[in-house]
């Protein structure tokens, strides 16, 4: 069992990418929150536990924890999100370092998303703008464009492909 | 998770991150607090503990010990039920979570057969524990739970109006159970609106797929993503959302005018040719079907693509106020408006085109278009 002491350091270092990790599995922000400590009190919890020095095992030994969490929520709960099972969880953990946190702990993709978002037409704009930062539910933005509300969710899925396809090209450039 | 699936998702959570302020939380003191209450709480070591009594060198009688042990097993027992029926009572019963307007309920868990009635102008939300969410529009009424203290399954019973619902994934036997005096409908898991009018039920299916009977008839069917199915009086029939959802003249049916009954149950499509001498009468006219709701009354307009005349009397070119709505008109002024006047289409190219108008004038829905030949 570890000390208080390292384990605040652990938060510090490691709550961050823990969560955005549960939130790209399928996790809420609320359920990734709880998951979060739940995690780190496993941690606290285990008998042995990567060193300090050993960062990169001591992240997947975390995220493992997390995950793990995730899979008997969606267990516990019959319901998932995603369908996600451990092959799965491993290949989700191989994109994950592959194509976020290696780009500069994950502030690379941010970087390139808010200047992805500058590329997209009035409309994909507005779609996105009232999704994410209004928070208007898929059958109120139907309305409002006066499109069905499965058209709200393809548009919204064609925007997201743009902007990954963007931001994968500017990562490569850089 | 395929690749593509992946880069959604990621693109998702950094647009949630980035656009939704969705940043991760600082987590440090609240993990550190547990884990303090975590380490207090630690078993006490062995020496701490209190001594325990020597046991008496008499050997007691065992009566009282399996007495009390007895109580023991009865008071868990009762316990233990208690215990069960509050756990079905809180995956059974949803908990009123918002309303706006008049609502005969207060917020919070409702009792088991708790009736919620919604005011004009009024709606409100409902969660299960397992995160079911259940909408009620205003003038509606519904009832939760079935009465047994012991069963988990959710059971809505739609007194009237409309409720709608987003139906988490169910245990096999345990539907969550929509029901009406017309109908009922078993949900797995989806997302659903279940209608209770005065003379039918009324459920469409938006995710996933329900199991949806007639109460009378006892027809049983399963209604999948992106249909309906209604039962009442006039049975049961399903089908495609975009049908049940247009308004205004919605179908042609053609009818036989000695009998004013349809020719043939499907409607009339565009392109159709119709063997004239092959049906059982020449004595025609077609039927425009309706859907929505209101007083609605139509204007036909039918021409014969070779300029000819069709033979259909003027007084049906006119605004027909009073349904049914005979594209060849009817007998309406003699006090007769359900029995259609009698059309013998000459043969060729027929282009029939209906419009529906609303009390105040205003078109309802489009007009629908078809050309059909007769021959």
């Amino acid at each position: 069992m570890m000390t208080t002491e390292p384990l605040e350091e652990r938060i510090q270092t490691h709550q961050a990418e823990l969560f955005r990790y549960l939130r790209f599995i399928g996790a809420d922000y609320a359920l990734a929150e709880d998951l979060v400590q739940e995690a780190f009190l496993r941690a606290f919890r285990a008998k042995a536990m990567p060193s300090l020095e050993d960062l990169q095992r001591r992240r997947a030994w975390l995220r493992r924890i997390a995950h793990n969490l995730f899979i008997d929520h969606c267990r516990r709960n019959s319901r998932s999100p995603v369908s996600f099972n451990s092959e799965q969880a491993e290949v989700a953990e191989a994109y994950w370092n592959r194509e976020f946190y290696e780009h500069d702990e994950g502030f690379g993709c941010m970087e390139a998303l808010e200047q992805c978002l500058q590329t997209l037409t009035t409309k994909q704009r507005d779609l996105v703008d009232n999704f994410y930062v209004a928070r208007r539910s898929r059958d109120e933005i139907a309305v409002s464009l006066g499109i069905s509300s499965d058209g709200v969710k393809m548009a919204l899925r064609r925007t997201r492909q743009a902007l990954g396809a963007c931001i994968q090209q500017r990562l490569s450039k850089a | 998770m395929n690749s593509e699936e992946q880069n959604d998702r990621l693109v998702d959570s950094l647009l949630w991150e980035l656009l939704g302020r969705e940043m991760p939380p600082d987590l440090r003191e609240s993990i550190l607090s547990q884990v303090a209450e975590e380490a207090s709480s630690a078993p006490v070591p062995m020496v701490a503990r209190l001594p325990q009594p020597q046991l008496a060198s008499a050997r007691p009688s065992r009566a009282p010990l399996v007495l009390a042990l007895a109580a023991l097993v009865t008071i868990l027992g009762v316990v233990g039920a208690l215990w069960q029926s509050q756990q079905a009572a809180a995956a059974a019963l949803p908990t009123l979570a918002t309303f706006s307007g008049k609502v005969n309920q207060p917020l919070g868990r409702l009792a088991r057969g708790a009736r919620l009635e919604l005011g004009p102008d009024s709606k409100a939300t409902l969660i299960y524990e397992d995160g079911t969410l259940v909408g009620i529009t205003s003038g509606s009424e519904a009832q939760f739970g079935n009465g047994s203290l012991w069963s988990s399954r959710k059971f809505v019973r739609v007194l009237q109006g409309r409720v709608s619902a987003e139906v988490m994934p169910q245990e096999a036997g345990e539907e969550m159970l929509f029901q009406s005096e017309y109908a009922e409908a078993k949900v797995l898991g989806t997302s659903l609106t279940f209608e209770n009018h005065d003379d039918r039920a009324c459920l469409r299916v938006t995710e996933g797929s329900v199991r949806f009977a007639s109460v009378a008839g006892g027809e049983e069917v399963v209604v999948d993503s992106g249909h309906f199915a209604e039962a009442g009086s006039a049975g049961l029939r399903e089908g495609l959302l975009s049908e049940l959802d247009r308004v205004g003249v919605v179908a042609f049916t053609l009818m036989n005018a000695n009998s004013d009954q349809p020719l043939k149950e499907e409607s009339l499509q565009d392109g159709e040719v119709i063997a004239v001498s092959a049906l059982p009468t020449q004595q025609l006219n077609i039927r425009a079907d309706l859907q929505g709701e209101g007083e609605m009354s139509v204007l036909f307009q039918v021409q014969r693509l070779d300029g000819e005349e069709t033979g259909i009397p003027v007084a049906a070119t006119h605004l027909q106020q009073h349904p049914p709505f005979f594209a060849a008109g009817d007998h309406w002024a003699e006090g007769r408006s359900e029995d259609c006047r009698a059309w013998t289409p000459a043969r060729g190219d027929y282009k029939i085109r209906a419009e529906a108008f609303d009390a105040d004038g205003k078109t309802v829905g489009s007009p629908l278009t078809l050309t059909i030949t007769f021959h």
